[in-house]
């Protein structure tokens, strides 16, 4: 099987045919194919409504990568939230979220 | 009072150019909205950072980064204020025409640096018949659209053009519940970076159909539907392979150009390839003490290049004194889309020169050769090289000692 890493610009082309993964140039390539193999896991990165006029949504992502299968059920939960406090960057919105042990955090500063 | 420096652009590349410059000079930075960031406020993807931190950051924590640096410098922020003119004194300083809430100014200063970065071609760039109805974005405006103002420009689209906005987006509208058609690119290969093609359209089942274009728009108030047709080698249509897909809207991803409205009113010289300014290994331009940095310079695809860029420019702007002039023209081939810098003043630093650079086409096993007067000094071999991807390199030309009538030459051998 031929994958792209997707970890970096490097764009490494992966291959497995023998049996052992090669083409990674770092670490980060090797655990990201076999994350593909058993377990695919994404940052998501959207927004959440707020309720403020000046901001009508403050860009979030999940604070590491969650199974790759779970993230529309993310997007769905995210849907159901606003947030009504004036956020920091990196302030946790959901902690765990999904009992994935990932916390949904804001990423912009609401008071700039 | 006058500034030593003044940056001219409140985004990714402003930021890093006013930090570095704030080290030893007098600095004020104009941007034109209300918050600093420039795009980044509305990239709110991760990926951003790689190399700069040694992270995966979204574009907001990015920018925000710098905006916390800028906060411990004592450079000037204007904020809402609009160049309207630049204009070069006799005695060499630039009156800067300014407009913004409190009304007209001038300002003075030594240096300048053009950081306005680059703008998206639009629908009237590419020639699409048809009729003009609503529902024709840039991928740019979608993203602003969806997120910084929370709403949806669509429910069911097609993307024209494999850039890595449109491919952004069609991640971004698909995890917002719209039906993202398929992402059509008139080149026989994928403009925008490979990873992107993996993580925005694969991970979603999202359809790439290279060698087609967009034919026709229909629909009278709102776009109701488009057509595709596949294309030749040539990227003629093939008569009898038009389909229709009926959509709301269409989604344009075809290009970058550097913004250089204040760079032509300065009468700065520009670079036919990268469609920016043609600079120096310090990033001037020929006319003395303006700078171009970032997306106004050339259009990267990484922000951690451009603060890099960004941040020698603020330092050379910062240490700028007038020199005469020592040109030698940089010559790259045809195997080159562009390289930067297009000339090398010999009268300046050449020992830290970084060179960046895009192939021409996809190249496997390629050799980047440098030859100054006839001989090879340097070469470097890349697995591969394609043009979505720039290439940076550090080269120290004090070491081949070149002369002001050196010829230096780059090429490219597969």
């Amino acid at each position: 099987m031929e994958l792209v890493c997707i970890a970096c610009p490097n764009s490494c082309k992966m291959n497995n045919d023998g049996g052992v993964i090669t083409g990674f140039k770092c670490p980060r390539g090797k655990k990201f194919f076999e994350d593909e193999l058993t377990c695919p896991k994404r940052t998501v990165c959207t927004t959440v409504a707020t309720s403020f006029a000046d901001m009508p949504v403050l860009p979030c992502r999940t604070s590491a990568d969650i199974p790759k299968d779970r993230i529309f059920e993310l997007m769905d939960l995210v849907k159901t939230l606003r947030v009504d406090r004036r956020l920091g960057r990196g302030e946790i919105i959901v902690k765990n979220v999904l009992g994935t042990g990932v916390d949904l955090i804001s990423t912009a500063d609401m008071s700039e | 009072m006058i500034y030593d420096v003044t940056v001219i652009g409140g985004g990714p590349a402003g930021l890093a150019a006013a930090v570095s410059a704030s080290e030893t000079a007098k600095v004020l930075l104009i941007e034109r909205e209300a918050k600093l960031g420039g795009i980044l406020k509305q990239c709110i993807h991760d990926g951003f950072g790689l190399i700069t931190f040694k992270e995966k950051l979204s574009g907001p924590e990015y920018s925000g980064r710098f905006i916390d640096m800028l906060r411990q410098t004592d450079v000037h922020v204007s904020l809402l204020t609009f160049v309207t003119s630049v204009e070069k004194r006799d005695d060499g300083l630039f009156r800067i025409s300014l407009v913004n809430r409190d009304g007209v100014s001038e300002v003075l200063s030594k240096t300048i640096v053009l950081a306005t970065g680059c703008r998206e071609r639009t629908a009237k760039q590419i020639f699409i018949q048809g009729t003009r109805p609503a529902g024709v974005f840039t991928a740019g405006t979608a993203q602003h659209f969806v997120n910084l103002s929370g709403q949806m420009p669509t429910r069911k689209c097609v993307i024209l053009g494999s850039g890595d906005i449109g491919l952004i987006m069609a991640r971004r509208l698909t995890l917002e519940g719209a039906e993202v058609e398929g992402v059509y690119e008139v080149k026989s290969s994928p403009s925008g970076l490979t990873r992107n093609i993996h993580q925005c359209l694969n991970d979603f089942n999202i359809p790439l159909h290279l060698s087609h274009t967009v034919t026709r728009l229909f629909g009278e108030r709102r776009l109701e539907g488009v057509e595709v047709a596949r294309v030749d080698d040539k990227m003629k249509v093939i008569k009898g392979t038009e389909r229709y897909i009926p959509c709301d809207a269409l989604i344009l991803s075809v290009g970058l150009i550097p913004e250089n409205e204040l760079a032509e009113t300065l009468g700065v010289s520009m670079d036919g390839r990268t469609k920016g300014p043609a600079v120096d290994q310090t990033f001037m331009t020929d006319v003395d003490g303006v700078f171009c940095t970032g997306n106004a310079l050339h259009v990267n695809d990484l922000v951690d290049y451009v603060t890099e860029c960004a941040v020698y420019t603020g330092k050379n702007s910062a240490n700028y004194c007038k020199t005469d002039r020592k040109n030698v023209i940089i010559k790259a081939g045809k195997e080159f889309l562009y390289l930067v810098p297009s000339r090398l003043d010999l009268s300046k630093n050449i020992a830290d020169t970084v060179v960046y650079f895009r192939a021409a086409a996809d190249m496997n096993n390629a050799t980047l050769k440098l030859k100054i007067d006839g001989r090879e000094v340097l070469t470097k071999k890349y697995p591969f090289l394609r043009p979505p991807e720039m290439e940076r390199l550090n080269i120290d030309f004090s070491a081949y000692a070149p002369g002001e009538k050196s010829e230096i030459e780059f090429s490219i051998e597969v």
